[in-house]
């Protein structure tokens, strides 16, 4: 039978869409200044973080692992750089110094888990407590800043806006895209062609699904089930970059609870806990429907409470949808590549 | 509190009218206001409310966590004192993730695209906050620093206390009540957060005069009731005599005090904290704290949102506004008590 | 020596011991290590006093621990355990304090009820809808703590029930200096019950046939479902009896409270030898893992380790035995394999 079922499947597009669909025309029906070009050029400068960190979550994940160091990695890769950078290193220097520390501590998370085989969940519990007191080791417990000397072109540069559109009587910005949000695209561009493009995706799918028949087929399991978690430790880094740039200033509890964010993200996006499928643009549309719950509520002025409890719901009917397309492909039959 | 708040607008009232006369201070804090809830009524005289005008402000409060008493009390006088105002409203958030830095820049610029006129915020890391000032001076939109200051960036005025000042009460308190000798321990808070290291250094200013008087151990139990109690736990193993606690937040003294009823050690210390909530007051009234200490501050986050509404209005506001602190032992605790319920 | 058909030699027979109770062995070793510290700084540190202290803090994680266990026998993991505890005392509400004036068995029966029905909830999610256990309880702990700020906002409970406190402090008992409170005998009282239910009930041989391997428990015929739903139910039930106990010893309920503990829970089944697969593990393996845990953080506290660094000596500790555990446990099974024909 040549002929293929050419209907659309709910799973065509990431079982994050429907969800991230349904809260936007939700927000921008309830909410007063939601749906403006303003907002959304701050939500997207905004959403860097937990976009970037929400990609580093669906590695480990995809291989039927956990990161959950991923937000004290964050505090520990920015104490660095604010290190670095308090000290007169060239920023250039200092940045590529912190995401190195991250991916150097995403390995050992991963030789942990597949070379000295403690589970996930374990190790990145362990070592999230260490990435924590090394952190607060390294910055003192106090926050660590920096003069605003030569060495910070890099980081003025990614603060300077670099599209502007003005509206009216040019006093009010309508739209503008800053050198951070090009960084947050280029980041995410990288990684979704890396993974599409090379042999990671396949790789880490047949990781995921059963990593000795994996081992069987010849696959160098440790290079990219070790792989995943150094990707997770390095977008870490990368996200500590946003967060150093945006507040001028390193903290040591910079990305506390981060993980937790990223990690639901990452499952609305439709990667699932035993591994083997998933997707990368699924986890960003995920993280961005996170971000903009976080985002009405405040326009509401409603307690952040709230917008815990409606996070919740969203993660439940996330993996309700998710079953549901399952179920769906289930049913209409035929191989999804 | 009404009483307070009339005094408050009976003191934007006489600023209204000042501003006939030439002041021409450039704001400098000898013009500062020390509203004690003491008797610093000044003569109401022709009140101009007109010259306020029918401009629809809009503001927003920036708690640095809606999970402590504190805020929310903040939160709520400054609704309060809104509503008070003509034609002010106001928003009143705080970030999901308590004392996020990065999360109130995110308010901020979320206000700003609204089109707030100004932001009151009390800032949870006053180095990271300069950032958010700055979007603010960009915007045009002002910014006020209530109970917090921020260390960069053209902030309109700051209320609040000087840590230092209660910091040094506090302990001086403390270390008269046990006569100049002992040992004490102390409860700090998060650290890297500009007020504990305030109180801290006016804790350590105040025991420096004592030479009796030996800080055992100094440790943070991040502003928690059961790190507090944790941490006392701790103490008691390791020392086998305390005699005084002092703490920078109440909640850390009221687990601590837990944990030395537990060890049947509570008799032997006496505890100092600071804020004002009815835990503490019935902890003053049984006897098991000593003292404490009213920053009262929903007065701080009032007097924000008025200094605001005359800024709005092209009324000179003071750059650094310093509001009193009263020491609650059981001598004045009952005051309190009427007032909180 | 060899083994010859009657089994392990005697010496392997040593080493099997060894093994199977690889959980005491690293107690054992922890408390080597800290002793021998502390005598060489030339203190005592395991005395009667300290052990009752260790004794007694390691009955209340204990109880968290046994509520994740037998989530983590299904191969789940119950992250809501904090939240429920919270939210269970709040619903509770005024019966819980001094001031409700009730017979303390009414909020300790509202809560066992309420916790119950929470774990039969949670049960329902993750069976009857396939989420995964992380996922739902992760939701449950966001919805829950949501709810439970904004019921209770600002009001803290405090001051707990008399008899309240009591069940979770009284002492009962000394002798040599070893005291012996209420919490240890409720601890005491629920491993047994449950050690019981685990090892000898045909729930509890069903339980961890389908935690070691669900898809062949359930094609043998076991109710899957059933089985996990009262797994959850049971863990709800001891949610609420830590509510209780936790609260008792907290002497306050606020909605911040017991953030981190479906994680210390976590920790104490990890170290106690459960595998996070599911079917593997037992209670008293847990206790001594609790115990094991508490050891640790005083011990760290006797040698006075500043208390940033204690997160990273834990973090290494866990995963140090947790390492260890694996080891020996592989060692065991091929004891065992030995003796098999």
């Amino acid at each position: 039978m040549n002929s293929r079922n050419k209907s659309f499947r709910f799973s065509s597009l990431p079982s994050s869409t429907y969800i991230f669909v349904i809260l936007l025309v939700l927000f921008s029906i309830t909410v007063p200044n939601f749906f403006t070009p303003a907002n959304f050029s701050t939500i997207l400068e905004q959403a860097g973080v937990l976009v970037l960190i929400s990609i580093g979550a669906s590695f480990p994940i995809m291989t039927g692992g956990i990161d959950l160091a991923a937000g004290s990695v964050i505090s520990l890769c920015g104490i660095c750089m604010g290190v670095f950078l308090h000290n007169g290193i060239p920023d250039y220097i200092a940045v590529i110094g912190g995401v190195l520390v991250g991916t150097l501590f995403g390995f050992c998370n991963g030789y942990l888990v597949h070379k000295i085989k403690v589970p996930p969940f374990i190790t990145t519990f362990g070592t999230m407590g260490i990435a924590e007191s090394l952190a607060n080791f390294f910055s003192d417990s106090r926050t660590i800043y920096w003069k605003e000397n030569t060495n910070v072109h890099l980081i003025r540069a990614l603060k300077t806006d670099l599209l502007e559109i003005w509206f009216g009587n040019g006093n009010s910005k309508l739209f503008s895209i800053s050198g951070i949000v090009l960084f947050i695209f280029l980041v995410v561009a990288a990684s979704i062609f890396i993974f599409n493009k090379t042999s990671w995706k396949e790789n880490i799918y047949a990781i995921g699904h059963n990593i000795e028949s994996a081992r069987l087929c010849g696959i160098k399991v440790l290079k990219f089930s070790i792989g995943a978690y150094a990707i997770s430790g390095c977008m870490s880094g990368i996200a500590a970059i946003l967060i150093l740039v945006r507040s001028n200033c390193a903290t040591p509890i910079m990305g506390s609870g981060m993980e937790f964010q990223a990690i639901v993200a990452a499952t609305i996006g439709g990667n699932v806990a035993e591994g083997g499928k998933g997707s990368i643009p699924g986890s960003i549309i995920g993280a961005f429907a996170i971000f903009i719950i976080r985002n009405a509520v405040n326009y509401l002025g409603l307690n952040s409470f709230v917008s815990m409890i409606i996070t919740g719901i969203t993660l439940l009917l996330g993996m309700v949808i998710n079953e549901l397309i399952a179920a769906q492909d289930l049913r209409k039959g035929g191989v999804r590549v | 509190m009404k009483k307070f708040l009339s005094l408050a607008l009976a003191a934007v009232f006489s600023a209204l009218t000042l501003t006939g006369c030439t002041i021409g201070a450039n704001g400098s804090s000898t013009e500062a206001a020390s509203n004690d809830s003491n008797e610093t009524v000044v003569s109401a005289g022709t009140a101009d409310a007109a010259a306020a005008g029918t401009k629809e402000i809009n503001m927003v409060f920036i708690a640095k966590s809606g999970q402590l008493n504190f805020f929310t009390d903040m939160m709520d006088s400054a609704e309060a004192a809104a509503a008070m105002l003509p034609n002010v409203h106001i928003k009143c958030l705080a970030p999901e993730t308590a004392f996020s830095a990065d999360e109130q820049i995110q308010i901020i610029e979320q206000s700003i695209n609204e089109g707030v006129d100004a932001v009151i915020c009390t800032a949870a890391d006053s180095t990271a906050l300069a950032e958010g000032v700055k979007k603010c001076n960009e915007a045009g939109v002002l910014y006020v620093a209530a109970n917090t200051k921020v260390k960069e960036g053209d902030v309109l005025t700051w209320t609040g206390i000087e840590n230092k000042e209660v910091g040094y009460t506090l302990a001086k308190a403390l270390c008269e009540k046990l006569n100049g000798q002992g040992n004490i321990v102390i409860f700090e808070n998060v650290a890297g957060n500009q007020t504990t290291e305030d109180r801290l250094a006016g804790f350590k200013e105040a025991i420096a005069e004592y030479p009796g008087i030996t800080i055992l151990d100094s440790q943070p139990a991040d502003n928690d009731r059961e790190k507090g109690m944790a941490l006392m736990e701790n103490y008691l193993q390791k020392y086998p005599k305390i005699d005084g606690t002092l703490s920078v937040t109440k909640d850390m003294t009221l687990g601590a005090i837990e944990a030395a009823k537990a060890a049947g050690r509570n008799e032997e210390m006496v505890n100092v904290t600071f804020d004002v909530d009815s835990d503490v007051l019935t902890a003053i009234k049984n006897g098991e704290v000593y003292a404490t200490g009213d920053q009262n501050g929903g007065d701080q986050a009032a007097l924000a949102v008025f200094s605001a509404y005359e800024a709005l209005n092209g009324i000179k506001v003071p750059a650094e506004q310093y509001l009193g602190v009263t020491l609650v032992t059981a001598d004045n605790v009952d005051d309190y008590i009427s007032k909180a319920s | 020596m060899r083994n010859n058909e009657k089994g392990l030699s005697w010496k392997n027979k040593v080493k099997y011991t060894a093994y199977r109770s690889s959980t005491i062995v690293i107690l054992l070793l922890v408390l080597a290590f800290f002793e021998i510290i502390n005598m060489v700084r030339g203190n005592n540190y395991l005395t009667m006093n300290n052990i009752s202290i260790i004794i007694n803090q390691a009955s209340f994680l204990t109880l968290v621990g046994l509520a994740q266990l037998l989530v983590v026998l299904t191969g789940g993991i119950n992250l809501a355990i904090g939240s429920i505890m919270v939210l269970v005392c709040i619903m509770a509400g005024q019966t819980i304090s001094e001031d409700g004036n009730v017979f303390f068995l009414i909020p300790v029966m509202i809560i066992l009820v309420l916790s119950s029905a929470i774990g039969w909830l949670t049960g329902a999610v993750v069976t009857k809808r396939r989420i995964p256990s992380f996922i739902a309880t992760f939701a449950i702990m966001y919805v829950f703590r949501g709810i439970g700020w904004i019921t209770m906002g600002r009001s803290v409970i405090y001051r707990i029930n008399p008899a309240i406190r009591f069940l979770a402090g009284g002492r009962l008992f000394s002798f040599a200096g070893f005291t012996i409170t209420m919490p240890v005998v409720i601890t005491l009282f629920i491993l047994l019950v449950l050690g019981f239910v685990l090892k000898k009930s045909s729930f509890g041989r069903q339980l961890y046939f389908t935690g070691s391997n669900g898809v062949s428990s359930r094609f043998s015929g076991v109710p899957t479902d059933k089985i996990v739903m009262k797994a959850y139910i049971l863990s709800g039930l001891l949610c609420g009896v830590s509510a209780v106990l936790y609260t008792g010893r907290l002497n306050a309920v606020e909605p911040s409270m017991y953030g981190n503990t479906h994680f210390d829970a976590v920790a104490v089944v990890l170290i106690g030898g459960a595998s996070m697969a599911g079917g593997r593990g037992d209670v008293w393996s847990t206790a001594v893992g609790a115990i094991i845990i508490t050891v640790i953080q005083s011990g760290m506290n006797s040698i006075q380790v500043p208390s940033e660094f204690q997160t990273f000596v834990l973090g290494v500790l866990i995963i140090l035995s947790v390492i260890l555990n694996q080891n020996l446990q592989k060692k065991k099974d091929i004891l065992e394999n030995d003796t098999k024909d």
